[in-house]
């Protein structure tokens, strides 16, 4: 298990609660801390200008009006987290909003441990 | 009687001496006989000019008869015309039957007014008349006696005087194109009728995908609930044993979200390869298992698949490799290739104890029996350790 990992600071953006409940334990197991979920755009934007994690897992539907792909743009601007997104998608309409934002990683649900880590690991060296 | 002119120069003062009488003898003999050859002369002439005349005569009703049989062909209307009004001063047969009409009938009436309405155009006339063209030629409607149109290809041309190039007569070939109009416009309208249909059909195949991608996209989600709802139950039991059940159940569930996944990123959304799936979750599989010191190799031969195929065989590898690595194998080799026609052979082959496959396991046995079953294969154990499925394959596109 990379070392490197240990103690960064992951928040985890998902309407689905035990999406982002299985997201949050899958972290802990491997040694990082999730310093919050949020659920709306709006939330996730508040969470992260906050707690200022290094990396946000961000789904791309989310609840309300705005999506995923608003909310990494706006932490982009504000706080500079590194945002993995997290979709059930890979249509193309998708793909080409998630690049609105130069996303640090993509991953495709269900998301394995060994993806999981693989993609914190790349963003942390980007 | 009169006398005739040419005899009163001659002189005859009374009575004559015999000489006299044998020269004026002489003399008339001779005018006579001039006379005679004058008109003899002019007798031959006579009767060349009548042969000559006869010959013309001849030719003249030949002509006529030539130009009725061609205006009263069958073939194509004929309509002459004042050049300046337009007005008809014959009509063929076969234009009056065109138009309901007898040829008798037609004489009188302006042919522009007998023009369907909507393809009146003075152009091509005046251009014609005005000498900027020798002839033009249009498709336009006539209108019938019955109020119905009727196609027509019109070509008219002007016969103007030698010389002053007066229009004497105008001249128009009317041939009936119903037929070839209909034809048009029914292989027009089944052009468009066609054009609809598969726009239809466009759509509903792009409503199709939206929907499927949907379905992919919602059972990824879901299975990525499962996934989550798996590590909360892991997080509250104590045991190990039962954790690793539970982390083996969440290698089933990645392997059913792979082949989702590889649907969603295929473009008929229905097949995709196999080769590069089979890589995918055998690479995962063993990474996920922390057998990041195993070696594996994974053959595959480019194959089209559907779901019906992809998830029993992604779960059989799945069973197969997770076995193999329980084994202890620390090379593991995954294959999957044409043998004869219609048949694959999928082999998973370790290093490890050379335990059977599953023996370890009842669930993963239970499971792989199962799939092997359900792929209707049969499966073998490889002496050096793992197992080989012979299947057939899928009958697909």
């Amino acid at each position: 298990m990379s070392g490197t990992l240990d103690g960064c600071v992951v928040a985890v953006v998902d309407d689905e609660f035990i999406i982002a409940e299985g997201l949050t334990l899958q972290l802990e197991d491997m040694g990082m801390s999730v310093c919050g979920t949020a659920a709306t755009a709006e939330d996730a934007v508040r969470l992260v200008q906050e707690k200022r994690p290094a990396i946000v897992l961000m789904d791309v539907r989310l609840d309300g009006e705005k999506d995923g792909v608003d909310a990494a743009i706006a932490i982009h601007e504000t706080v500079g987290s590194k945002v993995i997104f997290v979709t059930g998608s890979r249509e193309p309409a998708t793909m080409e909003r998630i690049q609105l934002d130069h996303p640090a990683g993509v991953l495709f649900k269900p998301i394995s441990d060994w993806q999981l880590r693989q993609a914190i690991d790349a963003a942390l060296a980007s | 009687m009169p006398t005739p002119d040419w005899l009163l120069d001659v002189e005859v003062r009374g009575p004559m001496s015999g000489e006299q009488l044998s020269t004026f003898s002489e003399e008339l003999e001779r005018r006579v006989g001039e006379r005679i050859g004058e008109l003899e002369r002019l007798n031959a002439e006579l009767q060349l000019a009548l042969e000559q005349k006869t010959v013309a005569q001849e030719a003249q009703a030949r002509s006529d008869a030539h130009f009725r049989a061609a205006f009263e062909s069958d073939a194509v209307g004929q309509i002459h015309m004042d050049p300046k009004t337009g007005v008809i001063i014959r009509a063929n047969r076969c234009y009056a039957a065109m138009l309901g009409y007898e040829p008798a009938e037609m004489v009188g009436i302006r042919g522009s007014d007998l023009t369907w309405p909507e393809d009146k155009t003075p152009e091509p006339w005046s251009r014609l008349r005005d000498g900027k063209v020798e002839t033009y030629s249009r498709e336009k409607r006539y209108t019938r006696r019955d109020g119905t149109p009727v196609w027509t290809r019109v070509s008219a041309s002007l016969v103007r005087l030698p010389g002053s190039g007066e229009p004497l007569l105008a001249v128009a070939m009317v041939e009936d194109i119903e037929d070839r109009k209909r034809a048009e416009l029914e292989l027009q309208q089944a052009k468009s009728d066609l054009e609809a249909v598969v726009e239809q059909r466009t759509a509903a195949l792009g409503q199709r995908d939206l929907l499927l991608r949907e379905v992919y996209h919602r059972v990824k989600n879901n299975l990525q609930i499962v996934d989550s709802l798996l590590m909360m139950q892991a997080r509250r039991l104590s045991e190990p044993e039962a954790r690793a059940a539970l982390e083996t159940l969440r290698a089933r569930v990645y392997a059913l979200g792979l082949v989702h996944h590889q649907l969603m990123g295929s473009p008929d959304l229905e097949t995709f390869d196999i080769a590069p799936f089979l890589r995918e979750l055998s690479t995962h599989l063993l990474e996920g298992l922390g057998g990041g010191q195993a070696t594996l190799s994974v053959r595959a031969a480019p194959l089209k698949v559907g779901l019906d195929f992809a998830i029993p065989l992604g779960l059989l590898v799945t069973e197969l490799v997770t076995g193999a690595f329980a084994r202890g194998g620390g090379s593991i080799a995954v294959a999957l290739e044409a043998g004869e026609p219609g048949w694959l052979t999928l082999t998973v082959a370790d290093d490890g104890a050379g335990r059977d496959a599953g023996q370890d396991n009842s669930l993963g046995a239970n499971i792989v029996e199962g799939l092997v079953q359900q792929l209707k294969g049969t499966m073998t154990v490889i002496e050096d350790g793992g197992v080989a499925v012979r299947l057939p394959a899928p009958v697909r596109a």
